[in-house]
């Protein structure tokens, strides 16, 4: 399970995460959250991840099919899908066929497992509305359902879902960019329960595509570096007879999120560019002065 | 609407457009290497309860896993109540998506 979770992982590095080439991949590689997954065989996260990873990369390309197919995998972990779902939908505004396509192609993943879970358990929806309202994880989930039971968990990602459109609300009708699209399957991980660090892999796509500027590049290194010595304070603990990590150790996930902010900020520059109808020449040139004081390699 | 297939090529992947593979300047092998070995220190801190046991670094990778819990492969496999099974396990799964997974949990569960 654990080889089946690299292969996931490295899949949906090569969909969103700017390649295996990308500065950024190394230090996503060797992160707390994917240790912890690899460790735990956290297999349906990374299927999730692989999921959303390929809906984003199949949308700007138009592949409608593989698009609902991705989606269709990625509903396996619906708060963490649920914020990309809505800004695919609001990117693919007045595409109606790509989108008809689309849902069909992921209905037709889904529907024979939906049928046989109604065979065998009529009542699996409101079983999994209770299992949802468990409160034996960690993060904002569970200072939601104190605060307001199921329905604090349904402002936690209404929440997040709306932050997610304000960053792509001028996107509309527009083929999704893939920094966008990675740092909307980041806030994801906001709204998820969180069970380990292992929760924070959905924000590793985004912290490697920090990698890919130039004045950025070493962001994910000091990231991941930072959550490791996060880990090592630990130790004392585990000198002293501790069985694990402490609990809260899940919140590292949210370290990611964090780190990977600059993608957000830089989605809503780039959208205004684009809605100032800046020509494509003189972003071309706005990337050349960004190499006149680097180095040749 | 059918959208042009050009506007594709006017809105690209900027970042990457940003730092072409060409322009990347190589990283520096010290700050990798102490990348590195801070990861293993961490790793081994936060393995430390396992890894101090001798002979048994096999648990390190012995986790549970998320895959379908072996109560539902169990009540599927042998005709027992899945909607039972589903309930008793508690995962934040939909069930359509567990029973996806049941051949994984077979795998690791004969």
């Amino acid at each position: 399970m654990t080889l089946f979770c690299l292969c996931f992982f490295l899949v949906s590095m090569w969909l969103l995460g700017g390649g295996w080439r990308n500065p950024g991949f190394l230090p996503a590689l060797l992160s707390v959250p994917l240790f912890a997954d690899l460790l735990t065989a956290h297999a349906t996260s990374q299927f999730g991840l692989m999921g959303l990873c390929l809906s984003a990369w199949a949308h700007p390309r138009r592949r409608w099919v593989l698009m609902g197919v991705g989606m269709a995998i990625a509903l396996i972990r619906p708060p963490n899908a649920l914020p990309l779902l809505a800004v695919l939908i609001y990117s693919s505004w007045g595409e109606w066929r790509g989108l008809i396509k689309a849902a069909i192609a992921g209905a037709g993943v889904m529907l024979p497992f939906v049928a046989l879970a109604f065979w065998l358990d009529p009542t699996w929806l409101p079983e999994y509305s209770s299992n949802v309202g468990q409160t034996d994880y960690a993060g904002l989930p569970l200072v939601a359902i104190h605060l307001g039971g199921t329905w604090g968990l349904v402002l936690l990602q209404l929440t997040t879902v709306v932050v997610a459109l304000y960053l792509a609300r001028r996107r509309r009708g527009q083929p999704l960019d893939p920094d966008l699209a990675a740092y909307v399957i980041a806030i994801g991980v906001v709204s998820s329960k969180l069970a380990g660090p292992y929760s924070g892999i959905f924000a590793l796509p985004a912290l490697a595509r920090l990698g890919l500027r130039p004045k950025l590049a070493w962001t994910p290194w000091m990231a991941s570096g930072a959550a490791w010595l996060l880990e090592l304070t630990f130790l004392p603990g585990m000198l002293n007879g501790d069985l694990g990590p402490p609990i809260w150790e899940s919140v590292i996930a949210y370290w990611f999120v964090f780190a990977a902010w600059p993608l957000g900020v830089a989605a809503m520059s780039w959208i205004d560019q684009t809605t100032q109808l800046i020509p494509p020449e003189a972003i071309v040139r706005d990337v050349e002065t960004h190499f006149e004081d680097r180095p040749q390699p | 609407m059918r959208r042009d297939p050009t506007q594709i090529e006017r809105f690209p992947d900027i970042l990457a457009g940003v730092q072409p593979a060409e322009a990347r300047s190589p990283l520096p092998a010290i700050g990798v290497a102490l990348f590195g070995l801070l990861a293993v220190a961490g790793a081994t801190s936060r393995e430390w309860h396992l890894l101090h046991r001798p002979g048994d670094w096999g648990a390190v990778f012995s986790g549970p896993g998320d895959f379908a819990p072996a109560n539902i492969v169990t009540a599927l496999v042998h005709g027992a109540s899945v909607a039972t099974a589903y309930a008793h396990s508690g995962q934040p799964y939909p069930l359509p998506y567990l029973l996806a997974f049941a051949p994984f949990g077979l795998l690791d569960d004969p």
